[in-house]
């Protein structure tokens, strides 16, 4: 009696851990894995510009791979994030070195954080057009330049451009790289920077030698988040260049709209697989879950 | 090695103020150059102040800093020639252990093979060569240690500074680390300036204590000094092994000045000498004496003087520890301040004690202190423990 329990229990010892991430692995294969399967199949679907029909062939990634405007659209859609990544993390890391290093209080760190945060209590839409009174030719940065008298004629490049794109991502996406680099400079110890300066350096070397190399794992994890916010947004383009410029995914959400299922699920499998190959490049810079658990 | 500079290290006046709050007060100390010079007192005392402040990490509000005789108070650490280990170590988490010690030739703009080369020889000192690959993390609390020591005397200091460098160890490293600080001191001609609030580890190690309490110096002598000769019950209590005693002056002997009788609140008598001081009938005083100076004494012993131990006092046994070579007897007298005599083993297990005994306890009248001093401190009482 007792000997069958004990195995039963051993049994259920053994399948708990199984039992307890169901939920979870429920909801991925549900909502993630199914449906990429899903577009993967349809990518290999026959598509003669009007109807599409269960099968197999590569005529949609050769037709992809062919084509001229694939890859300008990818390298736009690189340029861009490329610029984004670089202006986030620039911003993103003076931000975080001020919260940590200059401000002496946790509250008044909590605090200018919070404030950070402002522009997310409201949709991205709404902040995303907010710009537009703001960049546009009759809108207030130009009003108040000729006001100022620098200059004379409105500045066209401010709205509906790739100016416009990259003010509006970088507006958007920056507390993405704020919070996880302040999140992994904060846990640097300050007789770190003090032996340090100890040992000869000066402000100069102890950010290169020291904060930056110790944040580097914030900076990877706000990376991961930028890149894939940017090279999977078709929205942002689309509305603040005004239709002019385009990336994949606005391109992708064009071939929808005309019902080129097939087509788009081509560009879609292209797509993820950059993605994850930049990702993957990444990590295999930063051990990022090594840092973590440090 | 003839040495470049002295490193001599010199307060001149120095207040230190956090908010308001003064961590040193009107501080004046010299540290001879080569010597080894351990601040104690209980944590708040300001003495990591002062030593953050000779490293320049730290700043004097008022008053100047000397080292070999410069003026160094507004200079940078590095500009001062001295060497601070921290007391968790902050060794870089993110670089090997060679390039945590070549740190300081890295700044310096030493190539890295060179570098590398005269790091790995100062890692073979600490003997820890063998671990020149590995990160701080994978090291050992004790291996730590020696690498923070090792990056520390890379920069060639005159002053090397130690803040409490061995309170993250346990005690079976602690006293090993405490041997080779001794023999690393032997083989540099620097100044050691070492921070701590633990008592055996000044005495074991320093040829200069300083006893601090609230930003203020209490008592700076020859570690056998501060043992035996404390200037006030503050510092007898903190570095312990000594029982203070209060009373008043009863009687100053009429032929020699020098001799008075005590009496104690209990109405105890106890006989002292008074050295340079002159007391007159009445004035409050302090006394302190050695715990292992004083003896548990037989009826026998207690009623004639001829054994010398004429001071006595009685009291009940509140507590016996065994400690190995002796044996801590703590006595409870009038239920108010507490007695403890360390007795040899032998002479305790010859004839011992038990819990709630009344006995008498005597020590020779010469064994006796006057405390000068007026500082006293319930905080040090606990410090000493």
């Amino acid at each position: 009696m007792s000997g069958a329990r004990r195995i039963s229990g051993m049994r259920l010892e053994r399948v708990l851990p199984y039992v307890q991430v169901m939920p979870l692995a429920a909801v991925l294969l549900l909502f993630l894995v199914v449906p990429l399967v899903f577009v993967g199949l349809l990518s290999f679907w026959e598509f003669d510009d009007i109807q599409y029909y269960p099968s197999f062939t590569l005529a949609n990634y050769q037709e992809l791979f062919a084509s001229p405007l694939t890859w300008k659209l990818m390298a736009d859609t690189i340029t861009f994030t490329a610029v984004v990544w670089l202006l986030t993390v620039l911003i993103g890391f003076t931000c975080s070195y001020f919260l940590t290093f200059h401000i002496r209080t946790l509250r008044v760190q909590i605090l200018l954080l919070l404030i950070c945060t402002i522009p997310f209590w409201t949709s991205n839409v709404i902040r995303m057009i907010s710009w537009i009174p703001f960049l546009g030719k009759q809108g207030v940065f130009n009003q108040g330049l000729i006001a100022v008298g620098v200059i004379d004629q409105p500045l066209e490049f401010l709205l509906y451009s790739d100016f416009a794109v990259i003010v509006c991502y970088v507006n958007l996406f920056t507390l993405f790289m704020i919070v996880p680099i302040f999140n992994s400079m904060v846990k640097i110890d300050l007789s770190i920077i003090e032996a340090a300066r100890d040992a000869g350096a000066n402000s100069w070397n102890i950010l290169t030698n020291i904060i930056i190399p110790l944040s580097r794992s914030g900076i990877v994890l706000g990376t991961i988040f930028v890149v894939t916010l940017v090279m999977g947004d078709f929205f942002v383009v689309k509305i603040m260049s005004g239709s002019q410029s385009a990336n994949v995914v606005s391109a992708m959400k064009n071939e929808i709209d005309q019902l080129y299922y097939p087509p788009a699920a081509a560009s879609a499998m292209l797509l993820i697989l950059i993605v994850v190959l930049m990702i993957t490049l990444v990590l295999r810079i930063v051990d990022v879950r090594r840092e973590l658990v440090q | 090695m003839p040495k470049a500079k002295s490193g001599k290290v010199e307060l001149l006046n120095v207040i230190k103020q956090f908010d308001g709050i003064k961590a040193v007060d009107n501080l004046n100390l010299t540290i001879e150059d080569g010597s080894y010079c351990c601040l104690v007192g209980p944590s708040g005392c300001g003495k990591t102040t002062i030593l953050r402040m000779i490293a320049g990490h730290e700043f004097p509000t008022t008053g100047r800093i000397m080292i070999g005789g410069e003026d160094v108070t507004g200079l940078a650490p590095v500009e001062r020639g001295t060497a601070m280990m921290f007391q968790n170590y902050a060794l870089f988490p993110h670089l090997k252990i060679l390039d945590n010690v070549a740190f300081h030739l890295k700044m310096r703009g030493v190539a890295k093979a060179a570098r590398q080369k005269r790091a790995g020889e100062m890692l073979e000192r600490v003997q820890l060569g063998h671990l020149a690959s590995r990160l701080p993390a994978e090291l050992s609390g004790g291996q730590q240690q020696r690498v923070a020591l090792a990056r520390s005397l890379i920069t060639n200091p005159r002053v090397l500074l130690l803040d409490e460098p061995l309170s993250a160890l346990d005690e079976f490293l602690r006293l090993q680390m405490r041997g080779e600080l001794k023999q690393l001191r032997k083989s540099l001609d620097i100044t050691f300036v070492h921070v701590t609030h633990t008592q055996p580890e000044a005495l074991a190690l320093a040829d200069r204590i300083v006893v601090m309490d609230h930003g203020l110096i209490e008592q700076v002598g020859r570690p056998e000094d501060i043992f035996n000769f404390p200037k006030s019950p503050y510092v007898a209590k903190f570095m312990g092994g000594q029982n203070v005693l209060y009373g008043s002056v009863d009687a100053v002997d009429p032929g020699d000045q020098n001799r008075i009788t005590v009496v104690q609140e209990s109405g105890n008598k106890l006989s002292a000498g008074v050295g340079e001081n002159r007391f007159k009938r009445g004035d409050p005083i302090k006394l302190s004496v050695r715990r292992d100076k004083v003896h548990i004494l037989t009826d026998g012993q207690a009623e004639s003087a001829e054994c010398g131990f004429t001071n006595q006092i009685t009291g009940q046994v509140a507590g016996i520890e065994y400690q190995g070579s002796y044996v801590k007897i703590t006595l409870d007298c009038n239920g108010k301040e507490q007695f403890v005599i360390n007795a040899p083993d032998a002479v305790f297990f010859k004839r011992p004690v038990d819990l709630g005994d009344h006995v008498a306890a005597g020590w020779p009248p010469d064994e006796t202190i006057v405390l000068h001093g007026d500082k006293d401190s319930s905080s040090a009482d606990m410090a000493a423990g």
